[in-house]
This record gives structure tokens, sequence and C-alpha cells, in this order.
């Protein structure tokens, strides 16, 4: 990890700074540098320092911050300056000959991502660069070819079984070097030792008795030491290793290794022509070890998997039937277009959006249950059922959450939950939007003869925080044109490598950018950006997004 | 950081040499101002001692580019270095310009 901050003042040269600074960053790490494409780097340190001062009003200091961490360099340039739109830059200027406009693309091009947000009073761009990924060096000849075949085997059996493993491994053993006797010896945490668990030219019945402690014979202080080890044949060499083993030299001994720690061994013996063993036999024989390992630990994964397995089934089934639950279909009628979509962080999920229709009444609801998965889930479900009930009687949004959060209060409180909402009704005679909101993000309504958005939120606490709530209930009449954007904060807290979240000013942003298009095309667009701002981060929030359009 | 220029064939050869861009595409503009006014726009940019450009000299390049097309001339790029070649590529600016090799080709492109 390497860091560097520093400023750019309005007197001092740009591009000699950012040079300078540059230099001094990547002096100790070469090799990183190779990588990145200096001048790469450089250019789209000089355009984002040249467009914060462009969009400056008066002459400011630039600050710049660039941080490398292994596989990854972020730079951050900070201003002062009023906020601005990143997607009204990302288009070359329509004229060819103009004179500028093509910065933010340029930097678009060279880096991996690319993202503005509001902090404070001034902007912060930050430039993301992943460093090219060097090829792994090329390891020894002859182990690749036994990995290859060994791993062919396992695959062509179908299923990875231990038994399966370790007898494949044996047969490859015994082939590879002319012996009768070959064994796979396990650590047994039960008995504290090393047992036989699959062998070869050993009767069953001295195999079954075999126990070898840490430490003790050639079997035992390979496994404790988890080194390999040759025993060439000399009586004193066994002496050495004082045991009752039923292997006799010249003698391998490898241990088999996942990490750093060791699960056994593999002995092989009593070679058919007699001659010693050497080096290079051993280093096989540790390739052949170390691949059985790596399946071992592939057989143990897939053993959990298996049990995880019939869990993920029934949730599998109850997601469908949450799913099930959202509208399947977008709204369409004469007032007024919906469009919604819930992207769930987890299986299943807390968020819920609806659109119920009442006597000449549309409601429009979005909650967010906390938590996540089948808890979060089953209190959605729950909530659906008492909203739906009471929108059932017609009423007001304020009178509709009162009762709901009463009716509520005992279950959320036993289970430590809480549940936001933002919830609206609209009248297609008056024109008329009644809203109530418990603790939920504002909406955003654009007023399309004001062209402005604006974030609306009536006072109201989150369900489950107290038993009797009182909702205070807002109103505003609709002109044509005009939209309401609900989404739970999943979408503006969506955050990046650096935990920096999507936030309410970009989703304001893309309001506004794409107010001609269609619901749906809103909701997707906006759905892109949160994903391209996470980047690879996953989501660890649901997310939710209703877009309303009314006419 | 200053611009040269000869004559050579009826054509102006220009030279620039180091960086190109947001700190000193000033004395460039000023420099290529000073043949425009002098109706010299029959113009060759030789780039061979430019390591780096920005949008910012991109943007000098563009400008004189259409104030020397208005006035019936044309400006050729040539030996643009490796190392400012994607930047050209990026921006679509390739196609805008004349690019070629070098002098020679150049001169043969006004002639033609």
């Amino acid at each position: 990890m390497n860091d560097l901050t520093f400023r750019v003042s309005p007197s001092q040269a740009i591009f000699q700074t950012a040079k300078d600074q540059l230099d001094g960053f990547f002096a100790a790490d070469t090799e990183a540098l190779k990588r990145l494409q200096k001048e790469e780097v450089l250019l789209c340190l000089v355009e984002a320092i040249q467009n914060a001062r462009v969009h400056s009003g008066k002459p400011q200091d630039v600050r710049c911050s660039l941080s490398l961490s292994p596989g990854v360099l972020i730079i951050k340039i900070w201003d002062r300056n009023p906020p601005f739109s990143l997607h009204d830059h990302m288009q070359l200027p329509a004229d060819p000959y103009a004179e500028s406009g093509r910065g933010l693309v340029i930097i678009q091009q060279l880096v991996d991502g690319l993202a503005l947000e509001r902090y404070a009073d001034g902007n912060c761009l930050t430039l993301t660069k992943y460093l090219e990924q060097v090829p792994l060096p090329k390891e020894g000849e002859d182990p690749l070819d036994l990995l290859y075949e060994v791993s062919e085997s396992i695959v062509q059996a179908g299923e990875v079984h231990f038994d399966r493993i370790y007898q494949l491994v044996l047969d490859k053993a015994i082939q590879l070097f002319g012996v009768d006797r070959a064994s796979i010896m396990n650590f047994d945490a039960q008995s504290g030792s090393l047992k036989i668990v699959a062998s070869r030219g050993l009767p069953e019945s001295v195999a079954q008795q075999v126990s070898v402690k840490p430490g003790e014979g050639v079997s035992g202080v390979v496994f404790k030491e988890a080194k390999a080890m040759l025993i060439g044949g000399k009586r004193n060499n066994r002496e050495t290793y004082k045991s009752d083993s039923f292997i006799s030299a010249p003698m391998l001994c490898s241990p088999m290794r996942m990490g750093s720690t060791c699960i056994g061994v593999i002995n092989v013996t009593e070679r058919r022509d007699g001659r010693p063993f050497e080096e290079k036999d051993l280093k096989l024989l540790t390739t052949l070890a170390n691949q059985a390992a790596a399946y071992v630990r592939i057989a143990h994964l897939i053993e959990q998997v298996k049990e995880s397995q019939k869990i993920e089934q029934e949730l599998a089934w109850a997601r469908r039937i949450q799913l099930s639950l959202a509208p399947q279909e977008p709204l369409s009628l004469p007032y007024a277009e919906a469009y919604g979509y819930c992207e769930m962080a987890s299986q299943m999920g807390g968020d819920y959006f609806d659109y119920i229709r009442h006597g000449r009444y549309l409601y429009v609801v979005i909650a967010d249950v906390s938590g996540h998965n089948l808890p979060a889930a089953l209190t959605m479900v729950n909530f659906r059922s008492a909203l739906r009930s009471q929108i059932g009687f017609g009423g007001r949004p304020a009178d509709i959450l009162q009762k709901v959060a009463t009716l509520m209060f005992d279950d959320l409180a036993a289970n430590e939950q809480q549940i936001t909402v933002a919830l609206v009704r609209l009248d297609p005679d008056t024109r008329e939007v009644l809203y109530a909101n418990a603790g939920h993000p504002p909406l955003l309504w654009l007023s399309r003869t004001a062209k402005i958005v604006v974030p609306w939120k009536p006072d109201g606490i989150i369900l489950g925080a107290v038993p009797q709530a009182e909702y205070e209930e807002v109103t505003r009449t609709w002109q044509s044109g005009d939209q309401l954007l609900f989404y739970t904060d999943g979408v503006v807290e969506a955050a990046d490598a650096d935990d920096k979240p999507f936030g309410q000013a970009a989703l304001t942003a893309l309001l506004v950018k794409y107010r001609d298009l269609s619901p749906a095309m809103v909701v997707g667009y906006v759905l892109k950006e949160t994903h391209r701002h996470t980047g690879a981060q996953l989501f660890d929030d649901d997310l939710t997004l209703v877009q309303l359009s009314l006419r | 950081m200053s611009l040269t220029s000869r004559k050579e064939d009826n054509a102006t050869i220009l030279e620039w040499k180091g960086p190109l861009g947001v700190d000193n595409h000033v004395a460039f503009k000023d420099g290529v101002q000073a043949l425009v006014d002098k109706k010299d726009v029959r113009l060759i940019l030789d780039l061979g001692a430019v390591n780096f450009i920005d949008s910012t000299g991109l943007g000098v390049m563009t400008a004189l580019l259409r104030r020397v097309k208005q006035l019936g001339g044309d400006l050729i790029l040539v030996n643009i270095q490796e190392e400012v070649k994607p930047i050209f590529e990026i921006t679509g600016l390739k196609k805008l310009f004349t690019i070629v090799p070098g002098i020679k080709e150049a001169l043969s492109e006004l002639r033609a």
C-alpha cells in the first residue's frame, strides 16, 4: 500500500507538478509503473486537475491523492466547485474542431472506473485503474504432465470422493515409481495419530492396525515437519526413525499439505527393480501429494455444499414466492405509468414495492424491512398483508400507516425489526397526490414545468419504533409530465471500493438527465449507474426503485 | 518549449519541443497565430520532440486546423511519437487530421 496526497495551486504548472509527483510516487515501485503505463496515468492526472480548474469560478488549490494497493491504482481529485454532471461530459464535442470538451472522455477511455461525487462544498472525481495482470512464471516440465493426468482421471471418475481420489493417486504412484507398496495416511484427530486410509500391496489387517504418532517413525516425522523425506536404504537410516512401521527402506515419504496445514502423508516403498530413489523422485511424489491434497480439499467443500444445497433449494422456492408478491407487470393507466425493480443482496430480501388500486385511487408504496434474507422476507410478507388489508378500506396514507404501525408493533419489537415506508395515494379526478412517510428516504419529485427535482418527505417515525405513531400527510397537485422516483436506501448507499456511497445527488442528476425516457428506461439507467459505481463490490443491501410518471 | 518554423517547398514546417498542453498552449497559439496572420497556411507540424499532448493541446491543434482550412490551407501532422498516438485514437482526431510519417511525405501530400 502506497499513498500520496498533494495540492496544485493556481500558479503551478499542472503537467510538471503531476509528472514530478508521479515520478516520486512510483520511484520505489518500478514494476507497478511498468504495468500501469505511466504515460496514461500522467495524462489522466493532468486532465483531471485541469478539469477541476476549468469548472471553478475562481482560482483555487486542487487536491489530489494517489493510492496504490496490489493490483489497483486509485486517483482522487478534490475541488471546491459547484456540482456538475459527469454524464454531460461523457461525449466528445459535436463539433470535431472544438477547442475543448475532450478531457473527461480521454480519462474515461484510459481508466477502468470513473466516478464523481459531491462532498461538502465540492466534488471528488475518482479514477480507478487496474494493473495489468502479469503471467505467472512457468513451473518445471514433468510435474505438469503428471498433474494433468491425475486431474484428468479424477474428472473422468465423475464424482469427487475421498476414496476415489486416494485410489487414483496410489495407482499413479505405483505406476510412476515402479513400486509394490504405497499408502496414504491421514491424521485422525480422535486418536491423535496417523492412520492408513488407502493402501496398495499391504494386507488389509495390517493396514488397519497401523497407528503412528506425529514425530515418530518416518511418516510421523514427515507429517510433523511437513517436509518430504527420502530414505536411501541403509540400515542405520531405518534405525534413526524407529517405529513399528510396515515400511522398509528404500522409501519415499511426502506430506500432503493444504496451505500450511498438513493433513497426512503418502509413502511409497519396495521398488521392483531395487534401485534407490533419487531427489527427482521425491519432487515428483511431493507434486503428486500436493495435487491429492488439493482434491481432498475440493471433496471436503463438495460435502459441505451438498449439505447446504438442501437449504438452498428451499430458499429458492421461498424466493420465487416472494418475487411473485411484487407487481409482475409495469403499471399502465391513462394518468400514470410506473415501473419498479427490486434487486436482492441475498437469496431473499426485505424490500417491497407495490401498486394497489382501490376505487378511483391508486396507491403506490415502497418499503424496506431492516436486515436481509429470510427474517426480513417473512416480515415483508406480513407487512404486505397488513398494508393491503388497510388499503382495502380506501383511507388516507397517514391513517393507513398509523394503523399498520400499531398492528405490527408487537411483532416488530419482538424481532428487533423495523420498516421504513413511503406511501402515496393518487386521485386522477383531482390530480392530487397524498403522501405519508415512515422514516423512508425522500421521494424525488421531478417537476416538468419548473424543471427541478425536489426531495419530498413528510415527518413520520419508522415502523417498529413506538407502539403508537402519528404521521404527517402532505399533498401536491400534479402537472402532466411530473415524475416521482421511489427508492430504498440501498440505492443511495451502494458503495464503491472506497466505501463512497452512490448518493442522492447522483440519483437526482440521472433523473434530470433521463427525464424524457419511460419509467422502465429510467430505472434501467439508474441501476446501470449504481452497478458502474460499485464496480466489483457486491451490494450489501437490497436495492429497489420505482419510477412513476404522471400525465 | 517553443515554436520554431522554417520554409520549405512553399510550405511552413513548424516544430514544437516538449509537452503540448494545458501549461503552454497559449505560447503555441500565439506562435501559430503570427503565421496565420502572415497567410502562412500550408503547415506541417513536426511532433517528433513532443512526448505529451493533453486535451488542451489537442484543442489548439483542432482550432488551428479549422482556421487554416477556412483560409484554403492545410495542417499536416508528422513524426507523431508512440506515447502520444493513443490520444489521437481515443478522441477520434486521427481521422480529422492528415497524419503522415515524415516531412517528405507531408510535402508531397501538400503538393497533391
